[in-house]
Order: structure tokens, then sequence, then C-alpha cells
């Protein structure tokens, strides 16, 4: 095994990691202060991320130093600036922030002061997913304990720098781990993604200069801070630099975290830290960093894990997740889970996405249980050519379409693979999923797909069909009307909606992402004059004449509550001009 | 009804964090689900609005969002089974399969008894430990059927309120 220095999890190891004593006993906030009491300046901390070649650990891999000089100049722009942390951690395979939030909450707080610093901010919010609540709650207390050392306030250590942080909780949505929708969830909305630009350094919370960073990124940057930008690029490869915490999961002997530099092989990482595959099975196909990246054949197992061998192998790096297929796995079952979690997190605002992911995981479920056409491929790449690449909001759709679009260079391996792999369920019919699957996988276009047996008279496979109710194809077809509607709008409501209804707010409370009922919004559909559905307005008297009486008090800033007045937001320039240079990248990991 | 003194006071704390009231909705919503029996019935979701400063519907809007907040009533314990990849791959079927059977509830649904609400739950993180499933906030992890059923039965058996 090649032996390499670690930081990441050093102190992860030790007993009461997360408290302040022992972060203090193991060189915590040391960084901090050799950046107050040094003293350097912003900019100086920001060029040494900057030269470090520090990349993004969520998922996009964008240059951290140079995400953090987008921020504008202070002196020209006297906005209110915020940091937030990205810990909405929900990439299928990703299990790494956690580790580190759990285990050194004050690793995260010591990088995000230093970020503050070196952005001149005061204000760093911590978005943690609603589930992990050990984490939650370990960062809180370490917020707590960091406050009462004087680490975290006002005057931190005796210099002029101050710094508030926030903790704030999620509530189980994947699409808020995109930055934006990030963004809209901390305003206390649905977590929409927003078009870009602006560009949140432009533009963010608030319409303030905003970074969004991720919790591993931040977590590098004492140490970077401390020990310099050569130490850091001495690890790694040179264009991805440092140590990555790699989830290994799925088939493997050990999963686990393991702290890694970039440029091991995945055959490294997969032998050497997580045992191999398990019950001394073959490898079959593997996820190089979680589900959005697309998946690889055995056979490409020795790639070079960092962002550009994986980006040469055809998928990309992502979160560093790896997760292992064994020879017995079902590709088809295991796409059917990847775009079923795609269908149920998608936020609907976008229709290619909306539909597609629900079209792609209709498909792979019937692939999967045996009754796939030939057209299907066709069918597929003809959604994934809607869906992506960037033609909608955010990423999400991408990452969905991604999948279905792999096409593995060395095809002929895994061909060979699945032609000798015993399918785990016995009952399902091994051999066409195998084919299925070598055809999606590697868009092989021609396979001539058997039958399937399980269809009437063997001739066809079931059809997809669509909803009888719903006009968006929307699975339980089940609509519910919003608790406020009031009587007389309703009587006013026909059973069945009718072409005189020009345009009518619903509620679906089926599929979240359906659910269309604010009034601040824009967006709501029209519904065919044929559907069959009881649909009641979600505004009351006013509708559909207009927007409510309410609705204009709470948009128009003459109606502004007297609180919300005083807001330094209300005072800004409506039309703020982004700095030139915010040319970030989409997000790879919503 | 109004809400809770005790929440009305920590949603005033909560609001001094953000320079814009509405953004503490979220940790609010948090709070009353915990607090007002596990769900956010209209009712909440008025008395949240009317705190805020918005309309119901908006609140409404964002409740039903978010999958942790539940809209309908749930029984005493609440399991969540995540059936992601690794979790899928590691067994989580066969899991959820074993809990059903334990609780008696179906998927989605809630036991005869009203102790137990299964739902199956999309990625947790909990990837290197799978499967899992989290039982009233705390994540279970590494298990198999026997395992399982223990956890199950010690919740059952166990007088702490959930």
């Amino acid at each position: 095994m090649k032996t390499f220095p670690t930081y990441l999890l050093d102190r992860t190891k030790l007993k009461d990691s997360h408290t302040l004593a022992v972060y203090r006993a193991n060189g915590g906030y040391k960084a901090l202060e050799q950046v107050l009491k040094k003293p350097c300046t912003p900019d100086q901390v920001t060029q040494v991320v900057k030269d470090s070649g520090l990349r993004g650990r969520g998922g996009a891999g964008f240059p951290t130093g140079m995400k953090w000089g987008f921020m504008p100049d202070p002196k020209k722009d006297p906005r209110p600036r915020y940091l937030a942390v990205n810990a909405d951690e929900s990439e299928p395979g990703t299990c790494k922030d956690r580790v580190l939030m759990e285990k050194d909450p004050h690793g995260l707080i010591e990088g995000c002061l230093i970020a503050a610093y070196a952005m001149r901010l005061s204000t760093v919010y911590i978005y943690v997913r609603g589930e992990y609540r050990v984490s939650y709650d370990r960062v809180a207390a370490a917020i707590e304990e960091a406050r009462k050392a004087n680490l975290l306030g006002k005057n931190i250590l005796g210099t002029d720098f101050t710094c508030e942080m926030w903790m704030h909780k999620g509530a189980g949505a994947y699409i808020c781990g995109e930055e934006t929708g990030l963004m809209e969830s901390l305003e206390g909305k649905r977590g929409h993604p927003r078009p870009k630009p602006p560009f949140p350094a432009g533009s963010g919370l608030w319409k303030s200069p905003t970074t969004v960073n991720n919790v591993e990124s931040l977590f590098n940057a004492p140490y970077i801070v401390e020990r310099g930008a050569d130490w850091f690029k001495a690890l790694g490869t040179p264009k991805s630099t440092g140590n990555f915490l790699c989830g290994v999961s799925g088939h493997v002997n050990k999963p686990g975290v393991y702290e890694v530099p970039f440029g091991l092989t995945a055959r490294e990482i997969l032998e050497e830290f997580a045992g191999g595959v398990w019950k001394g099975r073959k490898l079959k196909a593997w996820f190089p960093g979680g589900s959005s990246c697309g998946m690889l054949p055995a056979s490409m197992i020795d790639t070079v894990m960092d962002h550009e061998g994986t980006k040469n192998a055809g998928s990309m790096f992502g979160t560093g997740a790896m997760i292992i297929l064994d020879e017995t796995a079902s590709v088809a079952q295991i796409m059917e889970v990847t775009l079923r979690f795609y269908d149920h997190e998608s936020c609907g605002q976008c229709s290619q996405c909306r539909e597609g992911t629900q079209w792609l995981h209709q498909i792979f479920k019937r692939i999967a249980r045996g009754a796939g056409k030939q057209e299907d491929i066709e069918l597929m790449s003809s959604l994934a050519n809607g869906m992506a690449p960037g033609k909608t909001i955010c990423a999400l759709s991408d990452a969905a379409a991604i999948p279905t679009r792999a096409r593995a260079p060395s095809a002929g391996s895994l061909v060979g693979t699945t032609a000798t792999a015993t399918v785990a369920r016995a009952s399902r019919p091994t051999t066409l999923i195998d084919q299925a699957e070598v055809a999606w996988t590697f868009g092989i276009p021609n396979v001539a797909w058997p039958k399937a047996p399980n269809s009437p008279k063997g001739t066809s496979a079931p059809p997809i069909t669509r909803s009888p109710t719903c006009s968006r194809n929307c699975r339980a077809r089940r609509y519910s009307p919003s608790p406020w509607r009031t009587p007389s709008a309703h009587a006013r409501m026909p059973p069945t909606a009718t072409a005189t209804i020009p345009s009518t707010k619903f509620i679906c409370t089926s599929r979240p992402s359906h659910v269309v009922g604010s009034m601040t919004s824009i967006q709501y559909h029209t519904i065919a004059p044929s559907h069959p559905v009881t649909i009641s307005a979600t505004d009351g008297s006013a509708y559909p004449a207009g927007r409510s009486s309410a609705h204009q008090r709470s948009t128009a800033s003459a109606g502004r509550p007297e609180r919300l007045k005083s807001c330094p937001m209300s005072a800004m320039p409506t039309s703020h001009k982004p700095p030139p240079s915010t040319k970030s990248p989409s997000p790879v990991r919503p | 009804m109004a809400l809770p003194q005790k929440l009305i006071d920590e949603f005033n704390v909560l609001v001094t964090h953000y320079p814009e009231r509405q953004a503490a909705l979220i940790p609010a919503l948090h709070r009353c689900q915990e607090d007002l029996g596990g769900w956010i019935s209209p009712q909440i979701m008025e008395d949240v609005a009317a705190y805020f400063e918005l309309e119901p519907v908006e609140v409404f809007g964002v409740v039903t969002f978010y999958p942790m907040f539940r809209t309908t009533p749930r029984g005493k314990h609440l399991v969540s089974v995540c059936h992601n990849i690794s979790c899928t791959l590691r067994g989580a079927e066969e899991l959820l399969a074993k809990v059903c059977e334990v609780t008696g509830a179906k998927v989605h649904g809630t036991s005869p008894d009203g102790q137990f609400t299964v739902e199956r739950v999309e990625c947790q993180g909990a990837c290197a430990n799978a499967p899992m499933f989290d039982l009233d906030g705390v994540y279970h992890e590494d298990l198999d059927a026997a395992k399982a059923e223990q956890i199950l039965r010690s919740a059952l058996s166990s007088k702490v309120k959930a």
C-alpha cells in the first residue's frame, strides 16, 4: 500500500474529538490565530487558497479560492455579505461531511471563520440536512463552545474581526444541495433553484453577495493556511490537489469513509482500503462519485480517481463516493432505484426534468421487471437529449440523464461479465435483463430483445400508461384541494374544469413538486379542459379576477410591514450588476 | 388555537438570526412538528402563517415541498427505511419487508395499534453503514433482520415517549 500523509480524519479518531478541548490540544484554531494575529490581509488568505489549487468537494470541483475571489469589494458594494455552508449532503453514496461534522465540528467552524475573514463577511449560515440530527447537535454545541471561548461573535481573539454563525436545518429535499436551491430554502421558501446569472457572488441570499461552500472544502482551509500552499500541492495530482474523503459503499467487505490523496486508482481504493468486493465475488460495475456520475464497468476499475481521470473515463468525479456493484447485482434494478430517486427529488420547475425523470423511472421500472422493449433505447435517448446538457435551470436534469447516456469505451468486457452473471432474483428473466443492461449501458442500438414473458400473449410489453386522471402523468392520481378554499369559490367551480376557467391554480398532494400553491409564485399550470379532477382555487374571493388583495399587500413595497422596511435589503438597488468574473460553473451535484 | 407560548418564544429568537423573518420558517415548522404531534395540521399552518405574516397557502407550499414535513398524522414511532442505491445493494428491500412484518404496518402506512408508521425514504447519508433505518430521529445502521427486529421490539416496550 502506498503511504501518504493524512490530515482530514486524523482528529476524528481521538476520543471526544468533537469537543473544543480536544480540538485545541491537537492544533485546533492555530490557523485562525495565525491569520488574525500575524496579521494576514484577507486577500493574502484568498491567494494562499487559490495557490493551493483546492477544488470544491461538493461535486463540481470548482476552485475554492477563485470562488472566494468573486465576492465584490465591500468598499464598492456595501450590501451585507453571507457565507452559506452546504451541509445538505444527500447525493446517494456520499456520507463524508457527516463524519466531519459529527467527529470534528470545530474544524468546520475554523474553516468557516477563515473563509469569512478572507471574504470580509461576518455572517455564516450552516445549512445542515434535517436528517443529520447528530451532526446538527454537534455543530450547534461546538458553536456555543466557540462563542464562549471568544472564537465567535464580536472581536474574535481580541482583534477587530467579528463573525456570527447560525445553524439552519433543512427538511429532506435533495435539490437544496444545489447552491441556489439552498439559498431559496434558507430564505424560507420552496427549494426551487434560481436561474443563473445572477451568480450567488453577485446576488445570492436576500439579493446580497453570497458564497456557498461544501463542508469538506472549508475543512481544508485551516490546513492550507497553516501549512502553506506548497504542502497542499504536494498531495494529490497537479490539477486535483490534496486529499479527499472517499466514501466506499455497496458490495464491499469494508464499507466506510477513507482519506486518500487524488491520483490513486479506483482499484487501489477498492482493494487496499475497502477490502475488495464482498463474498469473494467479481466486480460488475461501479459509480465513481455518487449516483449523478455515470456508472463504469469493471474493466475501468483502474481509472485514476481525480477530476481528470474520471472525466476521461466518461464519467465524473462528483463527491468521490464510490458505489460498488458485484456480479450478482442487477444494473437495471439499480438504474430503477437511481431514476426513482431523481423522479422523487425533481423540484418540478422545468418541464423536461419533471416529466423526463418520471418517464425514465417508468422505463427502467419496466426493464427491471423484465418487460423492456426495443424502442425503449430510442425513447430513453430522445428523453435524455431533451433533458441534458444544460437545458434546465439546475443540473439535476443532467444528473438524471447522464446514466442513460453512459457510453463506456470498452463495452466488450462488461458484455462478457453480464453474459455470465447470475441475477440475484431467480424469478426474474435473466437473459432479458442482461440484454437490456448491455443495451442501455453501452448504447448498443440493435439488440434484439425477446418478447416479455409476462405480457399478454407474449406479444408486447405493457405500455407506459399515462394516468387517466392527471394531465401531468402524476403517479398517485390524487389531487386534493388546498385547505384554504372558500365555500363561495368552491361553489363556483364546476365538478370538472372547463374552458371557461382560463387558468387555474391547483394543488396536488401526491407529489410535492406538483404543489403550486404560492400566491407569490408566478408558476402555475393550466389544466386541459377535459381534465376530470376537482380543482379548487387556492385564492378565495378574488379568484380568478386577479391577485388577491392580501397578495398585493405582501408584494407591494409600499405595503411592506414596518419591520421589513427597516431591512437593509429593501434599500438595495434592484438591478445590481454582478462582477464580470463570476463565471462559476453549474454544480454537478444538485 | 394559537401556538404555545414556548414555541412563540423560540421563534422570536430564531427570527433574529436572519435579516428577513420568513427565513426562520423551515426551522420553525420543524419545531412545530416535533412538539405538536409529529405532523403539521392545517391549523398549525395557519398559526405559523399568521406568525410569519404570510398567506397560509404559502406555508402549505413549503410544507408539502419538503419530504420531512408530514401533513398526515403518524403513529407513535416513525420508521424511515432508506431504499437508495447503497442500501438496496445491501438488502434494503428485505429490511423493509421485515420492518413491515414486525410492526404490522404497510409501507407508508400506520400499524393497526397506532404504534408504528413505516415509510421508505431516499438517501439518508449513511451509505457506508447500509442498510439502515431512522427510528424516531435516531439512525440505526448496519442492520440485518434480527437486529432490526430487536430494535423495533425494544422501541415498542420502552416507556419513553417517542
